[in-house]
């Protein structure tokens, strides 16, 4: 039984290093267990609309967008939209974000995420996939599965809080277009925050 | 409004305000800078800090009646920590500016931000000043002399070899034709701006005579642009002839495949 995970394992480890992310392609597939322990990737969630957040809740910048509840908000109208709301955290373990899944149940109570589910993936591999670079970094994938958006969260590349005001959020941006039929008006830009913090 | 904290110049970095001079004259430039220095192993910003990270800026605030021309930002240095790359500077970097004065004494003040990092990463910056004296004659501060001439002399400059540059579907190419008696080993380029290429790989090219080719990857995060802008870095402890250290290299990006 053990070395049947292990082979699994494997096998999905292989698949993702010959796929990546590009815009305007198939998002590649994934699979990261949940806080909750429980396996969840793109396959779950066929014919929707998808945001990947990429966090860590010690970074300055990610913190800007929580500390408020704007980050909250924007999750919640995601959903309202019908979207589903995948946060990731990519920390390393010992590195600045890592927390194990019963840790990290207990800052989503308290700090309110208001994700669809948030994953773990501490060997960074589906953050290299996506090339998730910063936190906040956002990816948007439409209900065809294709990538329809990666780079940052809105257009203020600045910790202060008061950039909030009167920033274009960019995940809500490609979701609102991409449901109204249009193409997405800003389907990439630099993300900005902190490093991912993978492992070295 | 930023939070007292985000502005506490304790965190891993600090702001020093320099001139080179104890006394100025009326009318005749001198150099100032702020120094930002650091804790050993932590960085601060380039001006295109690479795929995380934030500008450092400097915001000068002089009399009424004086000029202050802030010059451009010192050569950095490449880190890829977990591979992510950063466009930064460690130690201790000074951002330079000509401050003219008028014949009147007063205040001469910048405010500096920054994100300074080593394995997390701090929003922070300094408000500094000096007291600058005008008179009939230049009285120099010595060692701050030495030291911000220094930088001047170390600051990037344009660059006249010719270069052109070729954005493919997933390379980018730049092509330039230096002179002069070229130093040896691999020199290295960085963007000024984001979005053109993948930053996540060191862009190197071996130096020899006649032309330097820099093969890169076209970045995962396009933005439309028209020329390609960055530094060319001599090969480590080398400078370029005329004795800069980088060169700033501008030039059209043609669409389509290298040729």
């Amino acid at each position: 039984m053990t070395s049947l995970i292990a082979l699994a394992i494997l096998a999905t480890g292989t698949q993702e290093l010959h796929a990546s992310a590009a815009l305007g392609a198939a998002a590649p597939s994934f699979s990261l267990p949940s806080v909750e322990g429980k396996n969840v990737g793109l396959a779950d969630y066929k014919g929707k609309f998808v945001v990947l957040e990429w966090t860590n809740k010690d970074c300055p910048f990610v913190k800007k967008h929580y500390a408020g509840g704007s980050m909250q908000a924007t999750q919640a109208k995601a959903k309202e939209m019908g979207a589903v709301w995948l946060s990731i955290c990519s920390s390393a373990p010992g590195k600045q974000g890592y927390m194990a899944a019963d840790e990290y149940k207990g800052y989503i109570k308290a700090s309110k995420v208001a994700a669809t589910s948030v994953l773990l993936d501490p060997d960074g591999k589906v953050g290299k996939l996506y090339n998730a670079k910063t936190t906040p970094q956002i990816v948007v994938i439409d209900t065809k599965g294709t990538m329809i958006y990666n780079g940052a969260i809105d257009d203020k590349p600045d910790p202060d809080p008061a950039s909030l005001k009167g920033a274009k959020n960019y995940a809500l941006n490609a979701l609102t277009e991409a449901m109204a039929g249009k193409e997405v008006s800003v389907a990439t830009s630099r993300p900005y925050g902190c490093s991912v913090k993978y492992k070295d | 409004m930023i939070l007292p904290l985000l502005l506490s110049d304790v965190a891993h970095a600090k702001g020093i305000l320099r001139t080179e001079v104890a006394q100025a004259v009326a009318g005749r430039p001198f150099l100032a800078a702020v120094e930002v220095r650091m804790d050993p192993h932590w960085h601060v910003y380039w001006q295109n800090p690479g795929d995380s990270g934030v500008p450092t800026t400097v915001e000068w605030k002089a009399p009424k009646g004086w000029k202050v021309e802030p010059l451009g930002y010192p050569v950095p240095k490449r880190f890829a920590p977990g591979g992510i790359a950063a466009y930064g500077y460690e130690g201790s970097v000074v951002f330079l500016a000509w401050v003219t004065p008028s014949a009147r004494a007063g205040v001469l003040s910048a405010k500096a931000k920054w994100l300074v990092c080593r394995d997390a990463c701090f929003p922070g910056g300094a408000n500094v000043s000096q007291q600058v004296r005008v008179g009939k004659s230049v009285r120099a501060s010595g060692a701050e002399r030495v030291q911000l001439r220094g930088a001047l002399r170390d600051l990037p400059v344009e660059s006249t070899w010719p270069a052109k540059a070729w954005l493919g579907k997933k390379d980018v190419g730049l092509e330039i034709k230096p002179s002069g008696a070229l130093p040896r080993g691999t020199a290295h380029f960085f963007p000024l701006e984001s979005g053109i290429i993948d930053q996540g790989k060191d862009a190197v090219a071996t130096l020899r005579s006649g032309s330097v080719v820099f093969k890169m990857s076209v970045s995962p995060f396009p933005e439309s642009r028209s020329r390609l802008r960055g530094l060319l870095v001599a090969p480590k402890g080398t400078k370029w002839p005329g004795g800069r250290t980088a060169l700033i290299v501008d030039a059209r990006l043609e669409k389509g495949d290298p040729r």
